[in-house]
């Protein structure tokens, strides 16, 4: 009911202002369409249309649902990467901590004995590990205050190399099957088990950011730090759980994609810096922070999984792919300083 | 009296979404006249000379500069022609030096090598033409604020304009650096520069200027000569009502003391200084730019680094040294800065979240925001203060600045607040939303609250408050109650010792 008259109250005002601007009109209803959902909705489209065309199994139905299950792994850290967007800061450690909870997770999986107390045991000790990172960034971005961008890209190092100590820089193999069976390619009720993950992580999160305190005092971080102070907002908590939310959920997805590959990998992940961001700011999600919500970024997961999966469809390699990522980051930071200029 | 018209606009129009900036103003500048503009914060006097300097883009009317018709494109281009403007917000580097900056943009070379010396003998010329004491070498970071804005003077009245525009030049200048100030724009005026003074200080209106136009909700009232000129009418015109309409009644303050200050110190800024304010007294805080008042402000918050002291709020001790704002919060004190879109608001959230930003906690039901109390407690904030808010999810930014003003007065009363700090309460708004302002805050006080005001417009010090503190360079130099609340023992106290701007105006 609300929501209406929100919308009647925003058609009215398009309304008024085209009417005054003449010419203008067409420029102002493209820029609140821009503004409300960002450049995604166009893209999505002529995603949809171009490869529709191009690769008639793009649209099947089996096509669909695996590269929906392939999406999951990208939507988690998106989420995890938007969180931290939100309160005006970046977290480009997030591929790095893949690969270390990969690597952790593998290590304990050989040692422990293969049931599931040891996969629970991998699991916990592979998220473990992400979650640490995640506090380190938090503390060390909230109580000394410097860049996020400095911090976190310190921290990709960080983990990086010791992902590479732990494994000789070598995967570690021969996961017992049960591992893969069940969190990669396993059902639970007839539902497959990274969509009921993702599920899982996207309530938990919405409730958090929509519906919480904390959510409410992320978004007025990093719309504005000096008016949170002011207002008696717990800054310097608030951020650093911000961060550590970000490495509990990276270690959730670090866990999942180890599953998917079925090895410990010290490689693992390390395009996910920016294709999550990439994501989140093609979803809507503003890089100066406090403006944006997670199904924006999970609309952005969704568009580049299905555009990757479609320029292999047609065989465009993953070299002109990795051209055509950047290129889209670009052009979404730009629709982002266009639509939010102050 | 006036020449020849050096600069003539007919009819200018400036739209900003929700707000009409300026509506058909017509103005007229003669060669060799200062020519004053008048009128509330709001009233479109920035917008008008922003236009003249060539920085905003009219969306109807003309411009005629020496009986041609002209479209400023941009800065440079209006200062190509002649017309340089010095605004409030300074454009300096402060990184850089002040002769680097003087020469920014028109650095002297020869052959791709800088002409250092004769740059710095120029800009030492030009400083000394401003009287501004400072070295051409000083680093701008390292000046005051009246300095910085001298260093801007200088450098528009380097390039020898034609016409001036000065948006509130003494604003930050001590009583010596507006008095020569006032030297160097007779001398201008002499060699047929035109003048275009903004200012709200009537006193500075009638020592230097031939005429003056008074604007008011983006129109332009009248023009008038302003010898002879009557300052109640002038009000009346740049407000648009009787004086006694714009300031409510007070009630009288109470008897039990709500807020005791002992020793609050902020080491380089603010000297030792107590008092102590009651439950339903509204206590004023005057003074100039770096008088301490902000500071004070801000200390009490518990946001002023290297604040000391102690203050009881209904006889509960508090640190200031350990305060922040969670806790006066929680103490029942509110801190309203006056830098409203810079600390104040989260510009890029609805008002709804704004508004409930410091008052959360009670809108949390096991974890979860209550969000239906949390809309029906919004509603009634912004009814209450009658801000003219059409959607309350709609981004808070789009709002006027009375609007915006409002909604932060509103944060306030969010949750409990026995004591209210305002700092600049109505600093660019509109004379609407002003008085609604100050008969809010005079029911505040009526009802039992404790407000401190910090003030820069002496219309508010004068008139909307029970007591006052007037503070210069960092001390307090005296506290007026009742009949003593004049304007002239107020600015008296505002220049300290020294001679007053007031006095010295009327010598002149």
């Amino acid at each position: 009911m609300l929501r209406s008259m929100r919308l009647v109250s925003e058609q009215s005002e398009i309304g008024w202002a085209g009417a005054k601007a003449g010419v203008r009109a067409d420029s102002v209803f493209l820029k609140r369409i821009l503004s409300r959902a960002g450049v995604l909705p166009f893209l999505m489209l002529a995603l949809v249309v171009v490869f529709g065309v191009l690769e008639p199994r793009f649209l099947a139905l089996q096509n669909l649902r695996t590269v929906s299950i392939q999406a999951v792994y990208l939507i988690i850290v998106s989420v995890a990467q938007t969180i931290v967007l939100i309160s005006g800061g970046f977290d480009l450690s997030v591929g790095a901590s893949i690969a270390l909870t990969s690597v952790v997770t593998g290590t304990v999986l050989v040692a422990v004995d293969p049931d599931w107390l040891g996969i629970i045991k991998a699991c916990a000790a592979g998220i473990l590990v992400a979650t640490v990172i995640g506090m380190i960034n938090g503390a060390v971005v909230s109580l000394f205050l410097v860049s996020p961008f400095i911090t976190t890209l310190a921290m990709m190092s960080i983990a990086s190399g010791a992902a590479l100590i732990l494994s000789g820089g070598v995967p570690i193999f021969n996961f017992p099957a049960v591992f893969s069976d069940m969190l990669a390619t396993g059902h639970l009720f007839w539902i497959p088990v990274p969509w009921l993950v993702a599920g899982l992580v996207l309530l938990v999160t919405y409730l958090l950011m929509s519906w919480s305190r904390l959510g409410r005092y992320l978004y007025a971080v990093g719309g504005n730090a000096t008016a949170a102070h002011l207002s008696g907002v717990p800054v310097k908590i608030s951020l650093f759980f911000a961060y550590l939310i970000a490495g509990i959920l990276t270690g959730v997805d670090g866990v999942m994609l180890t599953a998917r590959v079925g090895s410990g990998e010290p490689n693992l992940g390390a395009s996910v810096p920016l294709e999550s961001i990439a994501a989140a700011v093609l979803g809507g999600v503003s890089l100066r922070g406090g403006e944006g919500n997670l199904f924006g970024a999970v609309l952005g997961a969704f568009f580049l999984v299905f555009l990757r999966n479609g320029m292999d469809l047609i065989r465009i390699s993953s070299y002109v792919q990795m051209v055509v990522t950047g290129l889209l980051l670009i052009i979404a930071v730009v629709a982002d300083r266009y639509t939010h200029r102050r | 009296m006036v020449l020849q018209p050096l600069l003539r606009v007919c009819e200018l129009t400036k739209r900003f979404p929700g707000l009409v900036a300026l509506d058909r103003v017509d103005f007229e500048l003669g060669a060799g006249e200062i020519h004053a503009i008048l009128g509330e914060n709001g009233a479109g006097k920035s917008t008008l000379v922003k236009i003249l300097a060539g920085s905003y883009a009219p969306e109807g009317g003309h411009i005629w500069f020496r009986g041609q018709t002209v479209a400023l494109k941009s800065v440079h281009h209006a200062s190509q022609l002649g017309i340089r403007a010095v605004f409030q917000e300074l454009s300096l580097v402060e990184q850089m030096t002040v002769e680097e900056n003087l020469f920014l943009g028109k650095e002297q070379s020869r052959g791709g090598f800088l002409l250092k010396r004769r740059m710095r003998e120029r800009a030492a010329q030009a400083l000394a033409r401003v009287g501004a004491n400072v070295f051409p070498s000083d680093y701008v970071w390292y000046l005051t604020a009246g300095q910085r804005h001298l260093v801007e003077i200088a450098k528009a009245v380097m390039d020898e304009p034609v016409v001036l525009i000065l948006d509130e030049p003494t604003a930050a200048l001590t009583s010596d650096d507006a008095r020569n100030l006032f030297e160097l724009c007779k001398s201008l005026k002499r060699r047929g520069v035109g003048i275009i003074y903004i200012t709200h200080r009537l006193d500075e209106l009638y020592s230097l200027a031939d005429r003056v136009t008074v604007l008011r909700d983006g129109r332009r009232v009248v023009t008038l000569p302003v010898n002879g000129l009557e300052r109640s009418r002038l009000i009346t015109y740049m407000t648009g009502r009787e004086f006694s309409e714009i300031f409510p009644v007070l009630a009288p303050p109470g008897h039990h003391v709500r807020v005791k200050v002992d020793t609050l110190r902020v080491p380089g800024f603010l000297e030792p200084v107590s008092f102590e304010v009651k439950e339903g007294e509204i206590l004023g805080v005057a003074g100039l730019e770096g008088s301490g008042k902000s500071e004070l402000a801000r200390s009490l918050f518990g946001v002023q680094p290297g604040a000391q002291g102690v203050v009881y709020i209904d006889g509960v001790k508090i640190d200031i040294k350990k305060a922040d704002p969670r806790l006066m919060l929680s103490r029942g004190l509110v801190y309203l800065p006056a830098d409203r879109r810079g600390e104040g608001l989260v510009l890029s959230r609805p008002v709804v979240e704004n508004l409930t930003l410091s008052a959360l906690a009670q809108f949390v039901r096991w974890g979860i925001l209550d969000k239906t109390t949390e809309r029906q407690k919004a509603c009634e904030l912004i009814s209450r203060l009658r801000a003219k808010v059409g959607n309350i999810f709609g981004r808070i930014e789009f709002l006027s600045g009375g609007t915006q003003q409002k909604v932060m007065v509103g944060k306030g009363l969010a949750r409990e607040v026995k004591v209210f700090v305002f700092e600049e309460l109505t600093q660019g708004i509109d004379v609407g939303a002003k008085v609604d302002l100050y008969h809010f805050v005079r029911d505040l006080a009526a009802r039992g609250a404790t407000v401190i005001m910090v003030s820069s417009d002496l219309g508010e010090i004068l008139n909307l408050c029970h007591r006052v503190l007037v503070f210069c360079r960092g001390r307090l130099m005296a506290e007026l109650t009742g009949s003593d609340i004049r304007e002239d023992l107020v600015l008296h106290h505002y220049f300290g010792e020294k001679m007053n701007a007031t006095e010295h105006a009327v010598s002149l």
